[in-house]
């Protein structure tokens, strides 16, 4: 015990207003009446009488005496405390300079009633779970804005007192929990957020079980009474949507109509698009309101990280699903959202669909070089090409959770596509002294029909140890392509600039591919400690495929007939093969690691279905992979990855059948062609200052393939080339990037540089062919936004990329490649906003691509926003005004460079009206 | 006032008198440790499936712990034991800060982790306008009676403290109240801290190791410095502002 006086002067400066005087003093002694006998360390609190602020306290001596100075005058209420005795409060006031002496202050020990606990019996409005005993808050009638205790008060064995205790079943309730969260009534007099009656869904009073027992399962008796409030899903219910006309020059249009409607946790939606000029589809924000968002392909690692893994699209997003600026596109999508959640968020469904109708025509001209080891080829081809789509897609995800240790997931998706194309080709092949070598036309029309339709289902489990987890995931996929069509193909070729000979092929063709494949994967996480874990895995995958290809010849009696059996075949391919592994994992706050690997024994079985005849062949993969992952300090880590895999060749590749498709350019399938094995290290540092703006990004990757998959072309004097999938060895590939972003007036900077060096390994003409290719690129970024006035930045880099190939050391390829973007945005004055973006591309000529391919595109708009909450746009926007987009595209491969340019979209304007309605949806913009 | 005010003059507790009366223990040095749980599913509002994701493969709090050690007017927080649960969680701002109060002479000095940089905050202590109310709750075994208040203009917080700790102190930098806090919570910041447990040991001022380490500032420039550098940031930039300060 200590004589200990303190007072807190402090506290006296927040009650200046209400007085100007200070010198009022207060004194007493604190005595236990009963006992006779003065308290000592009693709390003497002095509070405003208007709101119970606390605006002085002191504690008594050991004689019980206290004293506190410096009061100002006014009303007061004296609180007196002291452990296990009753509270004394009571009125006082002070006038100026007046010291009051209150004399003896009697206390009392306080005892604890137990209150009688009347149980009254209310039918339906209860109900009773295992320990937990469930009312529903509707079923009990409070006034209108009553709080929650108010309604605790009126069900049936549950009684609050005055102080706002909680009293159920007789037991003093410890724990009030809102929707898991330990609860705390507002002080209306302070903040005017509140949890209202008619908020609440339902409450649940249990005993809940110590943490320990929670933990451990095992049952240690402590147990706390506990209510759980259950909050009502918000109350919303309404829709919103957004409609986009707009009407341009050269026949353009762009027509979108978004629609999405809630109710609770339900919410359906659609849009659809109509338009030529390059849209197929939702974009980003689009997507998260009106479509599906793709939270399944969240992927959260072991380190706690979330990863998006944003799919190249569902197919419907690229050519065989997007335009991707190759031609003129007329596009008309749809697509139905539906999501719903019930049963406590226990249970969910999420489904989809979609369809896409597209017609894409155009022309592009192609130019390629082939280096062989004793000449050099140029080839120059010109296409026309008509392609029309159709596609359907639907996919639905349903979610379980039984418990809170077991869940389900259900993924299933299908579709259909139904695919025309035509194309005309002119080619002409020179050698190097630029005479003409072949000369030929070309036509391919084909209908096609591709159908698909994939399953899995996941079980996840957590035991009752902490870590120990098991889960099962089984997939199931199918899809068959049957494609039919003809080709037509007249070759020249020539000799001295005389025809030596003339080739022509007309056939009927039909392609049907099958494929059929299950996936099963058993995995166990057993804890070794609080921070090690350990991950077995078991798994089967079966793949059957199968693919017939018939050629047929035009006969005398123009009926395409006769089998030509050098280009038919049917072929299956089956895989089986299982694999197992295991993983050790540890978690540090500083690090984390990570090795394991998996080996797998896979079997293929080869059948030539004519013939007959099966080959069999057996290979042991391995899976290894380790990580370490360092934080060096805070907002800053290394890493280190190796991840070995292995790559199983396609059916494609294998099937022992020539491909004619284009008789210049044969393929034949290898079926002797092995798996191929890569060894991937990745060095990665990042740092990250939130509050200087500077960061540092730095990775670094090399692989290297073992078995690789490679080509071997065999071009003969006629300029005919044969080329088929081999292993090799000796590949390799190390890049690097390097970016430091920091802050600069007020403007985000940034700096960046890439490299790529490779090293392929090819054969050309029975001759192997090592081609080296490096490419490096430097860069920088400058933007700032002042928020309602401008958003401005430029961005540019400059690309060095060259090529070499060993069979002609020679011919050296290399050339620059600039780009410039600026991309600026002005928020004028009356709800103006003026938009302009620009892509200066600058490409260097080589010996060989002579012709000018530089492009300044420069696209703006102008708008307006009008309405309530900004809610109208009207723009007026223009593509390309210099009209100056070519589609371009270079290639530098092992031992051919190509560049491809080609029909696209060039200048048009367009003037378009954008409404956003919503009826207690989101703003719009938000 | 009407809701104060009761005492208990019931003849009938009369025979249990003498088992209180002056031997109740006055605690003025000691260590107590805080268990600091954040709400991490709360942070996350709305309902799209990516927050459903997050929720499902986030636990819903974040425990940490920390130590207040206490003698007389003065207390020295810090970190506490580890949890190895946190080693898959993001660091938050501020939430390994070392405060070292002196409460007689309303002094502070705060060693606070934000980001990549690690201030010194030298300051007085936190004044905070208590309004004292009637309701109890026993907490780590003491009896304590509940104040609320606002502080930074618009933080709703909620304590607990118990006169039979002398020391007015408390977690972060609460204080201010007759006694120790032994709980804490910032309802609409989802955040609680609790006393766990409560060691009566002898502790030695010297034990206190004031922290020197970081830049030197004040709260009110620390404020302007985080705000500028986090405005870009929206609503998580306010909630970093606000855990820099608390």
């Amino acid at each position: 015990m200590r004589k200990f006086l303190f007072v807190f002067l402090a506290m006296t400066l927040l009650v200046l207003s209400s007085a100007e005087a200070q010198k009022a003093s207060l004194r007493g002694t604190i005595t236990d009446t009963l006992n006779k006998q003065n308290l000592s360390h009693a709390v003497i609190a002095v509070l405003q009488a208007k709101d119970s602020v606390l605006v002085n306290f002191t504690r008594s001596d050991a004689k019980g005496h206290f004293e506190i100075t410096n009061l100002p005058a006014g009303k007061f209420v004296l609180l007196t405390c002291y452990p296990s005795y009753a509270d004394f409060a009571d009125t006082i006031s002070f006038k100026e300079n007046e010291v009051l002496d209150l004399g003896m202050i009697p206390m009392i020990t306080k005892a604890h009633l137990l209150e009688e606990v009347v149980v009254k019996q209310t039918v339906g409005a209860i109900r009773i779970k295992g320990d937990t005993i469930e009312y529903r808050a509707d079923s009990f009638k409070v006034q209108a804005n009553a709080s929650v205790e108010d309604l605790l008060k009126k069900m049936p064995g549950m009684q609050v007192d005055k102080n706002g205790q909680i009293t159920a079943s007789g037991v003093r309730v410890q724990k009030v929990l809102v929707d898991g969260e330990e609860f705390f009534g507002d002080d209306p007099t302070l903040v005017t957020q509140n949890i209202r009656a008619d908020m609440v869904d339902k409450v649940q009073v249990f005993d809940k079980k110590s943490d320990q027992a929670t933990f451990t399962g095992i049952d240690d008796g402590q147990k706390t009474k506990t209510i759980n409030l259950k909050l009502k899903d918000d109350k919303k219910k309404g829709y919103f949507g957004k409609i986009d006309a707009g009407a341009g020059t050269n026949n353009f249009y762009n027509r979108e109509l978004m629609f999405n409607k809630f109710r609770k946790k339900e919410k359906i939606s659609f849009y659809g698009i109509h338009s030529n000029t390059g849209k197929t589809g939702l974009n980003w924000q689009d997507k998260r309101s009106f479509g599906d968002d793709n939270s399944s392909n969240i992927v959260f690692d072991d380190g706690g990280n979330s990863f998006v893994s944003v799919s190249a699209g569902d197919g419907l997003e690229s050519w065989d699903g997007n335009y991707n600026g190759l031609g003129y596109p007329k596009v008309k999508t749809a697509g139905l959202h539906y999501n719903n959640k019930w049963a406590d968020d226990n249970q969910s469904i999420n489904g989809n669909y979609k369809m896409l109708d597209m017609i894409v025509n155009g022309k592009s001209a192609t130019n390629t070089q082939y280096i062989l080891p004793d000449t050099l080829y140029y080839n120059n081809q010109k296409q026309t090409f008509t392609n029309q789509i159709t596609k359907n897609k639907g996919n639905a995800t349903y979610d379980i959770q039984f418990d809170s240790t077991s869940s389900l997931k259900i993924l299933m998706d299908g579709s259909f596509d139904h695919k025309l194309t035509y194309n005309e080709y002119y080619t002409e092949a020179l050698a190097r002294d630029s005479s003409l070598v072949n000369q030929g036309n070309r036509k391919i029309s084909t209908t096609g029909d591709i159908n698909g339709f994939n399953s899995s289902f996941l079980w996840r489990k957590k035991l009752k140890k902490k870590g120990r987890t098991i889960s099962w995931n089984t997939k199931q996929n199918y899809s068959t392509n049957t494609t039919s069509g003809f080709l037509y193909a007249d070759n020249n070729f020539y000799r001295g600039g005389a025809v030596v000979q003339n080739q022509i092929t007309d056939q009927y063709k039909k392609d049907e591919n099958k494929s059929l494949a299950f996936d099963t994967k058993f995995t166990y996480t057993e804890p070794l400690s609080k921070i090690a874990s350990m991950v077995f895995n078991y798994g089967i995958t079966i793949n059957n495929s199968t693919s017939n290809r018939s050629s047929f010849n035009k006969s005398a009696a123009g009926k395409y007939e006769a089998l030509d059996t050098v280009y038919s075949n049917n072929y299956q391919f089956n895989i089986f093969s299982q694999k197992g592994g295991a993983a050790l994992s540890l978690i540090k706050k500083k690090y984390s690691f990570n090795l394991g690997t998996n080996v797998g024994y896979t079997q293929f079985v080869q059948t030539d279905l004519k013939s007959n005849i099966t080959a069999k062949r057996d290979f042991v993969n391995w899976y290894p992979n380790a990580n370490f992952s360092y934080s060096l300090a805070s907002q800053s880590r290394v890493s280190v990855t190796y991840n070995g895999s292995t790559l199983q060749p396609s059916l494609q590749q294998i099937q022992p059948v020539r491909t004619n498709d284009d008789p210049l350019n044969i393929v034949i399938g290898n079926a002797s062609l092995q798996p191929s094995f890569r060894n991937s290290i990745n060095l990665n540092y990042n740092k990250f200052q939130a509050l200087s703006g500077r960061s540092i990004w730095l990775g670094i990757n090399y692989t290297n393939t073992n078995n690789a998959f490679a080509t071997k072309d065999f071009v003969d004097s006629l300029g005919r080339r044969v080329s088929q999938s081999i292993n090799v060895d000796g590949n390799h590939n190390l890049s690097g990037y390097l970016s430091y972003g920091f802050k600069l007036f007020g403007a985000n900077v940034g700096l960046n540089s890439n490299i790529n060096s490779s090293r392929y390994v090819n054969v050309v003409n029975r001759k192997e062919n090592i081609t080296y290719s490096n490419v490096y690129s430097f860069g920088g970024y400058a933007g700032k936004t002042v928020e309602k006035i401008y958003a401005n930045s430029i961005s540019a880099n400059a690309t060095y990329t060259t090529s070499t190939s060993s069979i002609q050391k020679n011919v050296l390829t290399h050339y620059w490649t600039y780009n410039i973007r600026p991309d600026l945005d002005f928020f004028l004055p009356g709800k103006f906003q003026l938009h302009n973006d620009c892509d200066f591309i600058f490409r260097e000529k080589t010996s060989v691509f002579d012709n000018n391919n530089n492009v300044i595109l420069w696209n703006a708009w102008f708008g307006k926003k009008l309405l309530k909450g900004d809610a109208m746009l009207i723009k007026l926007s223009a593509n390309d005004i210099l009209n100056n987009n070519i589609g371009f595209n270079r290639t530098v491969n092992t031992n051919y460079i190509t560049q491809n340019t080609y029909s696209t979209i060039q200048r048009y304007y367009l003037l378009s009206v954008v409404w956003n309605f919503n009826k207690n949806g989101p703003k719009p913009g938000q | 006032m009407k809701i104060f005010i009761k005492l208990f003059f019931l003849p009938l507790l009369i025979t249990s008198i003498n088992s209180y009366g002056q031997q109740t223990r006055f605690i003025s040095e000691g260590k107590i440790e805080f268990e600091k749980k954040l709400n991490l599913h709360a942070q996350m509002t709305g309902d799209d499936g990516w927050i459903t994701e997050f929720k499902k493969n986030t636990p819903q709090f974040k425990t940490t712990y920390f130590e207040l050690s206490f003698n007389n007017n003065k207390t020295f927080y810090k970190p506490g034991r580890e949890n190895t649960d946190n080693n898959r969680l993001w660091e938050q701002p501020a939430e390994n800060n070392i405060i070292y109060s002196d409460l007689d002479n309303h002094a502070a000095v705060s060693q606070k982790n934000i980001f990549e940089k690690t201030f010194l905050v030298q300051d007085s202590t936190r004044s905070i306008r208590w309004k004292i109310t009637d309701e109890t709750a026993t907490i780590a075994g003491f009896e304590c009676r509940r104040a609320n208040a606002l502080i930074m203009d618009s933080i709703y917080i909620v304590a607990y403290y118990t006169d039979a700790i002398e020391t007015p102190g408390g977690p972060e930098s609460f204080s201010g109240l007759p006694g120790m806090i032994l709980k804490l919570a910032i309802p609409h910041e989802h955040v609680i801290w609790t006393a766990t447990k409560l060691y009566a040991v002898p502790v030695n001022e010297t034990e206190f190791k004031i922290p020197a380490k970081g830049t030197k500032t004040t709260n009110a420039s620390l404020k302007e410095s985080i705000k500028s550098s986090l405005k870009a940031w929206g609503k998580w930039g306010d909630r970093y502002v606000k855990a820099a300060l608390l």
